[in-house]
């Protein structure tokens, strides 16, 4: 869109105000949709830096973090501001957190969370204490989704049971839970996600700025010349499945809307049989998707519930050979952010312990 | 086959708020092109809406002005089409859940009965951005001033209860004064702060079916609201009389041809809820503390002061229509002027005198008080009626009071009788010829007695006076 | 550094150092920083 940003968003200006360093950027998919062409993961990897922030559309934060061994936070959504995120998807969409240490994704979080006058959507809520000493009680109970582990390889579903046997080892009190509904997330994000997201880049129109198609007789000419130009092949198919919603398929629109507040409830329900939910994290995503839809969605199957939801939702590296058996993901409810992130310490000291 | 028309009408009121609906640029829409903008209202990337506490409240204040009910939860929704006066493809309206619902207007038919036309829904929205297109050159440039964009409107719309452009007009006259007296917009066509639609269909007389509807817009004036309505009830009526179909579309109104002319195929574009702008919850607290806002509605008003100050409906009626007027009205009162001739000066004198000076009531230095001194010296007969309009046009220029001018100038009203048969003696005596046609009963001779009299006295003799002594001099 | 990064902070003297509380941290182009570019890739578009 060759727009060089006027003011700094919200959650930078936080940053620099805490004192905290920014080195750069990293390479990132269009739009931050998915991960093709993005590098993120890397600069944490390679120690370049401590903490990374990538946008969290349907998982990218915690797909690309389990890729390299690191963990990936999605916070609750309207803990962090999003003015001056450059987004997409404005209901599903939160800035994530990736590191190699959940203690630096609290540090950070600490500094950027909390209400913001220059974003008028976030709640008027209490922050989750970040400063505080969270202690995971005994017998915390952990709910295996058990329609979620259908997608994943054997490799990746040994490496899964055993983070759960972490978990249990932990103290945490496990079972298995089931929704039914489980596939309705994808759905629902197929349909609401490409709807936000075609109202989103409307204004991308190249009458304000942003490169001008050159040649065209009129506006219309200009408007279809210049984004066609601008969007790749993955935008514009997300962008032209939202036009279809928005302009010929309505009903399914508002069905999906719909169904959204039936997962709500439901999720609700099951976060009353348990304190977290667990789900696998498969590291997916990159090269194999290509501009295909249909293989970024697959690639996200696994952590797009959360931003359906609005969910915090951390991903924490399965032991063994970093990236190739992927995460698992704990999902809190609503504002848990800090104690969810003392649960992943905990989890994680103890396997240094062991080593 | 007899037709009627149905009509609803949709009002777009731009509000008188001192900054945009979604950001904090002033709400000036005629500066300097573009000159009020920020990457807000420009929709940058990163850009996050906020919404105007100030609109909110004038909008609600509108809408329970015009007896409408306040939503618990209303929001706003994306209307998806693509134009360049708009800057992000949608325009934040409120599709779905409207800020009020019901409400209504009662007007005087064209029977003189009373009748009450309602509202189905109020709700906000943005405006849209100016177009202007002009030649660089031979080459035709079309240029976008984002001064408007993001403005505060609100739309009223009726039911189509609507039966004859009478009705519709006399709507529009009640609603303006409304929305006037809620002090939420000027509500003036002709600069495009009241923007008024109308959909228009007919139907056979007696029945009640709901037929195709044509919307005619480009009226810049509630007189061309009405003339545009009737020429389509008279176009529509034509076409179904000679079996052609009435197609939904927008007709454009022409005020010089007086006709109105196509425009395009009506485009609905989708309405998206909008995720980025948060639900509105109004409590019952909030709602009450904007309802205690509300001044006295001109109706209200009207009946007051029949009551009061004993006007007759029709003077009450047309004194509420400004609430500036009216208030002025009641200054008078206050400072102990009788109502009638209170009534007579304020709008046969002092109006068209603020009028001629290009000054607004409320600033005009002659205050409710100043002029009531006036009245005053008028009402114990120290001046007479000429005398005050004399004073009443030097008060405009000079701060000093009605008494002061009169005593400086001399002005003060002779009723001293002795004084005045003086005068009427010596005018008796050199007007021989008026004194005889007088007294062979030809009464204007007396009107002409009566001005040589004034006249001899500078203007000051009080008439009803000398007209006692000539009578009774030469009678 | 400049594999993993596109656009690197240019403020001087900091290039290598962590912030004053110790943490360095990257972040994407969709996250606006005044006079920073916003694209995907850095001199694409």
């Amino acid at each position: 869109m060759r727009f060089t940003a006027l003011d700094d968003a919200t959650v930078v200006q936080r940053l620099r105000s805490a004192g905290i360093r920014i080195c750069g950027m990293t390479g990132m998919s269009e739009f931050g949709l998915g991960l093709t062409g993005s590098s993120a993961g890397r600069v944490v990897e390679t120690k370049h830096a401590d903490v990374e922030l990538v946008l969290d559309l349907m998982g990218e934060s915690r797909v690309a973090a389990v890729r390299v061994g690191a963990c990936g936070f999605k916070p609750s959504y309207g803990l962090v501001s999003r003015y001056g995120v450059i987004g997409l998807i404005p209901s599903m969409e939160a800035v994530g957190l990736l590191a190699r240490q959940p203690r630096s994704i609290r540090t950070v979080l600490g500094c950027v969370a909390g209400a913001d006058e220059r974003d008028f959507s976030m709640p008027e809520e209490p922050v989750p204490g970040f400063d505080e000493e969270w202690t995971v009680p005994a017998g915390t109970r952990v709910g295996v989704i058990r329609e979620a582990c259908s997608g994943l390889t054997p490799e990746q579903l040994t490496g899964f049971q055993q983070g759960i046997e972490e978990l249990r080892a932990a103290g945490c009190a496990v079972s298995e839970v089931s929704l039914p509904d489980y596939p309705l997330f994808s759905l629902v994000h197929k349909i609401v996600g490409s709807v936000e997201a075609a109202s989103s880049t409307g204004r991308y129109d190249s009458v304000r700025y942003g490169p001008r198609a050159p040649g065209a007789k009129n506006w219309n000419e200009m408007y279809l010349g210049s984004r066609g130009a601008m969007f790749g092949t993955l935008v514009k198919s997300y962008l032209f499945q939202g036009a279809y919603f928005q302009f010929e398929n309505y009903a399914a629109y508002e069905d999906a809307c719909r169904i959204r507040a039936r997962l709500l409830g439901q999720t609700q329900r099951l976060m009353q049989e348990a304190d977290y939910l667990v789900l696998p994290c498969p590291p997916r995503g990159g090269a194999e998707e290509k501009s295909a839809l249909e293989a970024v969605y697959a690639a996200f199957a696994e952590t797009l519930w959360a931003n359906v939801t609005g969910q915090p939702v951390l991903a924490l590296p399965l032991p063994g050979s970093a990236g190739a058996v992927g995460g698992i993901q704990l999902m809190g409810p609503r504002l848990s952010d800090a104690r969810l992130l003392a649960l992943g310490e905990m989890v994680l000291d103890r396997r240094k312990g062991d080593r | 086959m007899e037709f009627e028309p149905v009509i609803g009408l949709e009002i777009h009121i731009e509000l008188n708020c001192a900054t945009k609906l979604f950001c904090d640029c002033p709400n000036n829409p005629g500066d300097e092109a573009n000159a009020n903008t920020c990457p807000t209202c420009l929709w940058f990337p990163g850009a996050a809406p906020r919404l105007s506490e100030q609109a909110l409240e004038k909008a609600a204040l509108l809408c329970l002005g015009l007896g409408a009910e306040l939503q618990p939860r209303s929001a706003f929704d994306q209307k998806v089409y693509y134009y360049p006066d708009l800057p992000k493809g949608f325009q934040l309206s409120q599709a779905h859940l409207p800020l009020s619902r019901g409400g209504g207007i009662e007007i005087l038919d064209e029977d003189g009965e009373p009748r009450r036309f309602r509202i189905h829904h109020i709700h906000m929205e943005e405006d849209v951005a100016k177009l202007v297109h002009e030649m660089d050159g031979r080459l035709p440039v079309s240029l976008v001033d984002f001064n408007r964009a993001g403005a505060p409107l609100v739309e009223i719309v009726t039911e189509p209860d609507f039966r004859s452009a009478h009705q519709a007009m006399e709507f529009l006259k009640v609603l303006r004064t409304q929305v006037r007296y809620v002090g939420a917009s000027e509500c003036s066509m002709e600069t495009g702060t009241m923007r008024v639609d109308a959909n228009i269909s007919i139907r056979p007389k007696g029945t009640d079916q709901m037929n195709t509807k044509v919307e005619v817009k480009n009226m810049n004036s509630i007189r061309h609201v009405g003339d545009a309505i009737a020429y389509e009830i008279e176009r529509q009526s034509a076409a179904v009389g000679a079996d052609e179909a009435v197609v939904l579309h927008t007709r454009l109104w022409d005020p010089d041809k007086r006709v109105t002319v196509s425009m395009r195929g009506k485009f609905e574009g989708p309405c998206v809820p909008d995720p980025s702008v948060p639900v509105i919850e109004l409590s019952p607290e909030w709602i009450e503390g904007i309802r205690a806002r509300l001044p006295e509605m001109p109706a209200v008003r009207a009946e007051r002061l029949t009551r009061e100050h004993g006007l007759s409906a029709d003077e009450a009626g047309m004194l509420s229509t400004d609430p500036e007027v009216a208030g002025y009205f009641e200054a008078l009162m206050g400072a102990g002027v009788a109502a009638k001739p209170g009534l007579h000066w304020l709008t046969t004198q002092l109006l068209p005198a603020v009028k001629e000076r290009q000054q607004e009531l409320g600033e005009t230095p002659v205050t409710p008080l100043r002029f009531a001194e006036l009245l005053q010296l008028l009402a114990k007969d120290s001046i007479n009626a000429n005398t005050a309009r004399e004073v009443l046009g030097e008060m405009f220029e000079s701060a000093a009071g009605a008494a002061e001018i009169v005593a400086a100038r001399g002005y003060a009203q002779i009723s001293d009788r002795a004084e005045l048969e003086r005068v009427v003696a010596e005018v008796v005596a050199a007007q021989p010829g008026a004194v005889a046609d007088f007294r062979s009963g030809q009464g204007k001779a007396l009107g002409f007695l009566i001005g040589q009299v004034m006249q001899a006295s500078g203007g000051k003799a009080n008439p009803k006076v000398v007209r006692e002594l000539l009578v009774g001099l030469l009678g | 550094m400049e594999i993993e990064l596109i656009y690197t902070n240019p403020e001087k003297g900091l290039a290598s150092e962590a912030g004053s509380n110790g943490l360095t941290v990257a972040i994407q182009p969709n996250l606006s920083t005044a006079g920073w570019p916003t694209d995907a890739v850095h001199g694409a578009g």
